[in-house]
């Protein structure tokens, strides 16, 4: 584990200067998308809570950059703590009323949330610019070149990644597992299940609020799309793909992702027929995801060495 | 003064009577079974003391303490230990790693998040000495998923023991054992209990495990007391004899 981990990061660290122009764009997407997706997964793998309205948290992060430097004239790199702050609030609210509900409820709850905000942002014409979105953000210093917010983003999603491991290992984190595996008996310990679920929502909801920041950095505009439910399923799709039982799944799934839809898209415009065709392939023969893949060597010795 | 007391609990579900007017009383170092066929109303009691269902009307004090209507993540740290019917561990952890979170929940430390779970070596020594109580020392580095039925109780056991209780209550211990494992594990509960003189309440449908392991036996049918006595008075008691003919035969 250690090994890979260390060859991807050489790897990651280098591929700036491997890569043209349209492969850089490609790639900072694909680190944007997967700090989402590990964000998305700090709450759907640890606590089996399947939000639909992380689109939310994404899209509050960016908005509430692109509107302090479009109506406030900020530097771009200083909304960034703000902009955490908009989305751990957004998430407090959404996480507040939805971690009540389980199952299908908890997912059909966020994202009604979700297509409520993207409506008031869709609407607004008079303070968020309505569907016309905001346009010509323009960030400077090191966001301002694709090298430089290419780092940025990789050491966002080393940092996410870093903070997910650390609390995943924690009393806290266990603690949610816990109550995963079974409510009752984490009632039976002495444990209140109510708060770690949100408290698991803010943090996710958080560090996709983060991923929202860099997505407006990257494209240098916010449109009311980030908050729509598309963008929800996209960060559920990447996770699906990639394994969402893996730490790491949700990386190769958005990295699968994007790289596949750049690719296809240069050839075909039938994009999502493609994409249906990825996701049903994967559903019915990898259930685990593609990172299983890494590991069908191991997996498959398991068995024999138990038995 | 008994430990636990519950006075004259009621409790319906829709309309359906579950339980009517059910009173009891457990003395410090018992060992007391709730008994009775399927459908007594040994599990909804069992709830209601437990803080998962609310009570319609009645009582239960625990050591002086009206805990009526206390939620059950807060009665464990009252000095209650809590096993539910057909409760599995975190399936998901090792069994070293289950009883160091209950013993950290009772300390109330699962809010920390920046340490790894077993550098909490107080807690994780705790926790093995728990483990050790109930037989699981060379099993303790295994995930739970993995482990047998009667594994599982032993582990469940030691969550509830984590809670560092003076009363521990249990539903159905036996229930899902093979025969052996159920006489192995009366005699389990029987030396641990009176070894670290902790005082049980429990449930338990097979008659011939309770009479062997209970000092004290209250007999519920249809939501109502039966009987309630030593033993002997049960086995002797009318009553008891024809509910349990009638339902079992």
């Amino acid at each position: 584990m250690k090994v890979k981990l260390a060859v991807a990061a050489v790897v990651l660290a280098v591929l700036p200067w491997f890569l043209q122009d349209y492969g850089l764009q490609v790639a900072i997407q694909a680190l944007v998308l997967a700090g989402f997706a590990m964000a998305f997964n700090l709450l759907f793998r640890n606590t089996g809570l399947l939000s639909f309205g992380h689109a939310a948290c994404f899209g509050t992060g960016g908005y509430a950059t692109a509107l302090l430097v479009s109506k406030l004239g900020w530097n771009f790199a200083a909304t960034l703590p703000l902009a955490l702050v908009a989305a751990a609030l957004v998430s407090l609210l959404i996480g507040f009323f939805s971690v009540r509900l389980t199952k299908i409820y908890f997912t059909m709850l966020t994202l009604a949330f979700a297509q409520m905000l993207w409506a008031v942002v869709h609407k607004w014409y008079g303070f968020t610019g309505g569907d016309n979105g905001i346009t010509s953000l323009l960030p400077s210093g090191l966001l301002g070149n694709p090298k430089g917010l290419y780092y940025a983003s990789l050491i966002s999603l080393a940092v996410v990644s870093a903070i997910i491991h650390v609390v995943r290992r924690s009393p806290a984190g266990y603690t949610l597992r816990a109550v995963r595996d079974n409510p009752a008996r984490a009632e039976a310990i002495g444990i209140s299940a109510f708060e770690y679920m949100v408290a698991a929502f803010v943090l996710s909801g958080t560090l996709s609020g983060l991923a929202g920041f860099l997505q407006v950095a990257w494209q240098h505009s916010a449109f009311p799309d980030l908050f729509y439910w598309t963008t929800s399923a996209e960060v559920i799709i990447a996770v699906i793909l990639g394994g969402g039982s893996e730490f790491f799944g949700p990386v190769v799934g958005a990295v699968v992702l994007v790289v596949l839809e750049a690719v296809v898209r240069s050839h075909t415009q039938y994009w999502p027929l493609a994409l249906g065709f990825v996701l049903l392939a994967m559903v019915l023969f990898f259930p685990s995801g593609v990172i299983s893949l890494f590991h069908r060597r191991q997996r498959e010795e398991a068995p024999r060495a138990a038995a | 003064m008994p430990l636990l007391e519950v006075q004259r609990i009621s409790k319906s579900f829709e309309g359906f009577r579950a339980l009517t007017d059910v009173s009891l009383a457990v003395e410090e170092g018992a060992l007391y079974a709730l008994m009775g066929p399927n459908g007594a109303g040994k599990t909804t009691l069992f709830n209601v003391i437990t803080g998962r269902y609310t009570l319609d009307s009645g009582r239960v004090v625990f050591a002086g303490q009206d805990i009526s209507r206390t939620r059950t993540h807060r009665i464990i740290h009252y000095g209650i230990g809590v096993s539910f019917q057909r409760a599995i561990p975190f399936p998901s952890m090792t069994v070293l790693e289950n009883v160091t979170l209950a013993v950290l929940a009772l300390n109330r430390k699962t809010r920390d998040f920046a340490r790894p779970l077993l550098s909490y070596r107080q807690a994780a020594k705790r926790a093995e000495e728990i483990i050790a109580w109930v037989g699981l020392d060379h099993l303790k580095r295994q995930v739970t998923a993995a482990l047998p039925q009667g594994d599982l109780k032993r582990v469940d056991i030691a969550l509830a023991l984590a809670s560092n209780p003076r009363l521990l209550l249990l539903d159905e211990p036996l229930a899902g054992l093979s025969r052996p494992e159920r006489v192995q594990m009366v005699s389990f509960i029987r030396e641990l209990l009176r070894s670290l003189g902790i005082t049980l309440l429990f449930t338990e449908h097979d008659t011939e495990a309770v009479l062997q392991l209970a000092e004290r036996i209250m007999v519920l049918h249809r939501g109502a007391v039966l009987a309630e006595g030593t033993p002997t008075e049960i086995r002797s008691h009318p009553g008891v004899q024809e509910a349990f003919l009638g339902s079992e035969a």
